[in-house]
């Protein structure tokens, strides 16, 4: 049966035959099964799951310590936040129950009552007052990697027990978005990580969330079981594994063997297998990850807005997207995306043309340049074909000579985001996620950052209005105005090629059709709101 | 007894010189490696001033010199630092990993001497019949099989298509599996132990069974073709006497050798191995801190493999002195 999921949203590939054969066995606890001798795929009755993420397993479960969605889909099971967003992307009540601004540099949560911690006591506002804190003050306990993702908050009040002020220097829009965020606000309980050391901290878990952590091994495998006394719907599995295998053959073959029931990043190459599975679906999702080439504007050619224009009218983002990506990706044509806030859907993709592409590089005076496109192989889905394809496409215009330069990650990883040489990389392809659902947070992550942006570095007007209208936005308070605002700088992102548009990747799935389970943009593997299937 | 103790304390010392350099090495190579592990384990819109709290917090701005001379007396201490990564002992991470790549390691290599060398004597006594050319050929085909392949390929069709074995994982390690045989009487934990280590077994050990099993028939014809065989033949001496006493003890000086050297060559070798059965081995963890830069752990681990080479060197050396008169231990 052929695969027809992605688009705009959720495609699952329900296949004929029933949830029925071996199950994955008596589990010891550990990075597999123990039991299953597999042949079959799928599972009975599903009482115990186990996803196997792509990367490596979580390498802490101190959500504070942590910025990456491997670990964050680990310890979201255990820890929650002061709101949550549900699978499309909409923010929902969690450990608040009641959001609103005060003023403008005060805004109020008013907690839920009677949340229990996995080691017994009740959650209070000063477990989030210490919990804000210890993300945004350097001297309470550690520094944190999440600083980036608690935007403008100052500090923390604490009004009642149950109710708390966010404190910031005048309007901050971004609140909403830090507290619903997986990277953004988490929260932990104060006394206990007070009584135990960094160590303790690090891998083992005392939140308040539906799971609680049984055993864990750093970037290998985390194992949970229900938490009884959970606030919320009552979790629906007796045990949760979590296992990081990066070998994309290794979880495919576990899937098709029915020892897990749910992988990422299945490659689109054994979707097919997958799909054809009598007790297997497919399952895939727009991510929050937008692929784009990066040019380094303190150089030439990339200096010149007709060059960057080229490359977006040189490339064939449709072809390559279907032929080589098999379908898993949509092009893009601004840096947000169409789940995020401040989204410009009146922008269309730059066309394939690529005369318009000769054209511009002569008007550019660049004709006859030879140029390197880098990336880090492993970094993004089918990287090394795309990347070729899209070097290709460069090459093949008359007045432009493309060569791929590939890197592992390590070293892409320097030239990114520390050396900046532009000797070494000056234009390289990316991809990037910010599960804010906010553009603000990609305009400045990534477009305007000096850091892992290029196009941020050189003064220009353009650049400058980018950032005013990225400031302004956080200034206004109606949300219609603020969102025109961003859409205003998606305008002045597409028109100055600030990237080379590529796609938004789709993140895909293969799962045991008797595990209910929806993909979401942010790519969180979380099992809230999962069950088996009936 | 007095020039055993002497030959030991000798190659101690020497190996204690050799696990000295590999540890200023690989600081050696920390220091000149240009990726900035504060960069690397920064989220990517990290401050400045966050990265260089980072830099701070993992001692990257104190002096070269500084650091060697802290990290070697943590070293000789036992202290083997913090993973960059995940902010844990060095050592207990590589304690958790290690009995994998220990347990890979020595079932390939007991697979492998198991059947290569009853394999090897008989294709030696039988030389030119079925048996012996059957084996010829699974030799040749072992020598010649890349391990990464036959790993996917017995997976597939042992694991995926016939459903006999699992795919992949380590659940249970053997200690844990014999302490549920002997104080619980459950055998599930060594059932699914054997079935988890069978597929990477072979894996490993094919290629190293081709090369003992080589060894040995040659060793076996070497020594077959020499005159004292003649003589003992002549005197009567009993074939199995003679095979197993003098034939066998006389072609095992360079198997001994060759197994010795492979098990360091197996440890290395299972990186690929342990990626394809999701094996959380060594190999796994050297790899994985390659790609990040996780210096401390790639320290760690390249210090015990190089210590472990060095005792699988001396011992070697000891078990071919015993088994060979004319080598001396000197």
């Amino acid at each position: 049966m052929r695969y027809v999921g992605g688009g705009a949203v959720a495609g699952t590939v329900l296949l004929a035959g029933c949830a029925g054969s071996e199950d994955g066995g008596d589990d010891t606890g550990g990075s597999s099964d123990t039991g299953s001798t597999g042949g079959s795929g799928g599972s009975s009755s599903l009482s115990e799951i186990e996803i196997i993420l792509s990367s490596t397993g979580a390498d802490t479960v101190d959500p504070h310590q942590s910025a990456g969605i491997p670990a964050s889909s680990v310890t979201t099971n255990s820890y929650e936040g002061l709101l949550t967003r549900d699978p499309t992307g909409e923010v929902v009540p969690a450990l608040a129950t009641d959001w609103y601004r005060v003023e403008p540099g005060q805004y109020r949560f008013e907690l839920r009552e009677g949340v229990q911690w996995h080691e017994g006591g009740e959650l209070t506002a000063e477990d989030v007052q210490y919990s804000i804190r210890r993300i945004i003050d350097d001297d309470v306990d550690i520094t944190s990697d999440r600083q980036g993702h608690v935007i403008g908050i100052e500090d923390v009040e604490i009004v009642d027990d149950y109710t708390v002020d966010l404190v910031s220097d005048g309007l901050n829009t971004a609140i909403v978005t830090s507290a619903a965020s997986y990277l953004g606000i988490m929260v932990l309980n104060k006394e206990w990580v007070e009584s135990n050391d960094l160590e303790t901290v690090s891998t083992e878990m005392n939140g308040t969330g539906p799971y609680r952590l049984v055993e864990f091994v750093e970037e290998e495998y985390a194992v949970f079981e229900p938490f009884e006394e959970y606030w919320g719907e009552p979790p629906a599995f007796e045990q949760v594994t979590y296992t990081g295998i990066t070998e994309s053959s290794t979880r495919v073959n576990q899937l098709l063997a029915g020892e897990v029931q749910l992988i990422e990043t299945l490659p689109p190459a054994d979707v097919s297998r997958v799909a054809d599975h009598a007790d297997l679906s497919v399952t895939s999702r727009p991510s929050s990850r937008v692929i784009h080439g990066v040019m380094d504007v303190t150089v030439e050619p990339w200096d010149s807005k007709e060059f960057r224009q080229a490359m977006n009218y040189a490339v064939n983002n449709e072809e390559y997207i279907e032929n080589v990506m098999q379908g898993f990706g949509t092009v893009s044509s601004q840096p947000a995306l169409p789940e995020m806030f401040g989204y410009n859907p009146d922008l269309d993709p730059y066309p394939y043309d690529p005369e318009r592409a000769a054209d511009l590089v002569d008007e550019s005076g660049h004709a006859g340049v030879e140029i390197e496109l880098s990336f880090g192989v492993g970094r993004m889905l089918l990287d090394t074909e795309f990347v070729t394809a899209v070097a290709g496409y460069i090459d093949d215009l008359p007045n432009v000579t493309c060569t791929v330069n590939e890197l592992d990650l390590s070293t892409f990883g320097t030239l990114w985001s520390t050396n900046h040489d532009p000797d070494q990389m000056d234009f390289f392809a990316v991809g990037y996620g910010h599960p804010s659902y906010d553009a603000s947070q990609t305009f400045q992550a990534i477009v305007l950052s000096e850091r892992v942006g290029r196009f941020g570095k050189v003064e220009s007007d353009a650049r400058d209005d980018i950032q005013n209208l990225v400031d302004q936005a956080a200034r206004t308070e109606d949300r219609d105005d603020r969102e025109a605002l961003l859409q205003d700088a998606a305008v002045i992102a597409q028109e100055e090629a600030v990237w080379l548009f590529l796609h938004q990747q789709e993140s895909v799935y293969g799962i045991d059709d008797a595990f209910d389970w929806t993909p979401r943009n942010d790519e969180l593997m979380t099992t809230a709101g999962s069950r088996p299937a009936e | 007894m007095k020039d055993e103790l002497v030959f030991l304390g000798r190659r101690l010392a020497q190996g204690v010189v050799v696990v000295w350099g590999v540890v200023t090495t690989v600081f050696l190579f920390r220091v000149i490696s240009p990726t900035n592990p504060a960069q690397l384990m920064a989220p990517d819109d990290a401050t400045p001033e966050l990265i260089q709290q980072i830099e701070q917090d993992l001692g990257l701005t104190e002096p070269v010199l500084n650091q060697y001379v802290y990290y070697l007396s943590g070293v000789l201490q036992g202290d083997l630092g913090f993973s960059y990564m995940t902010n844990t002992p060095v050592l207990r991470r590589i304690m958790f990993a290690l009995p994998g790549t220990l347990e890979l390691a020595a079932a390939a290599l007991v697979f492998a001497v198991l059947a290569s060398i009853p394999l090897g004597i008989l294709s030696a006594m039988y030389r030119g019949s079925r048996i012996d050319s059957t084996s010829n050929l699974v030799s040749l085909g072992g020598v010649s099989t890349p391990n990464f392949w036959l790993a996917i390929m017995m997976v597939l069709l042992v694991s995926v298509q016939l459903g006999v074995l699992p795919t992949s994982g380590r659940p249970i390690g053997l200690v844990d599996a014999l302490t549920l045989l002997v104080f619980q009487a459950d055998p599930n934990g060594l059932t699914s132990w054997v079935a988890h280590m069978i597929l990477p077994t072979i894996a490993l050990g094919t290629y190293f069974m081709a090369l003992l099993f080589r060894l040995t028939r040659n060793g076996v014809l070497e020594e077959l073709g020499k005159e004292y065989v003649l003589a003992a033949r002549g005197k009567g001496l009993p074939e199995s006497l003679l095979m197993y006493r003098y034939v066998l003890r006389n072609s095992l000086t360079p198997v001994v050798t060759v197994t010795g050297l492979q098990l360091g060559g197996l440890i290395g070798g299972s990186v690929v191995v342990e990626s394809v059965f999701a094996w959380p081995g060594l190999g796994t963890l050297f790899i994985r801190s390659l790609n990040v830069s996780d210096w401390p752990m790639m320290q760690g681990i390249l210090i015990l493999v190089g210590a472990g080479y060095v005792l699988t060197n001396i011992t070697v050396d000891f078990v071919n002195a015993k088994l060979n008169p004319q080598v001396e231990l000197a």
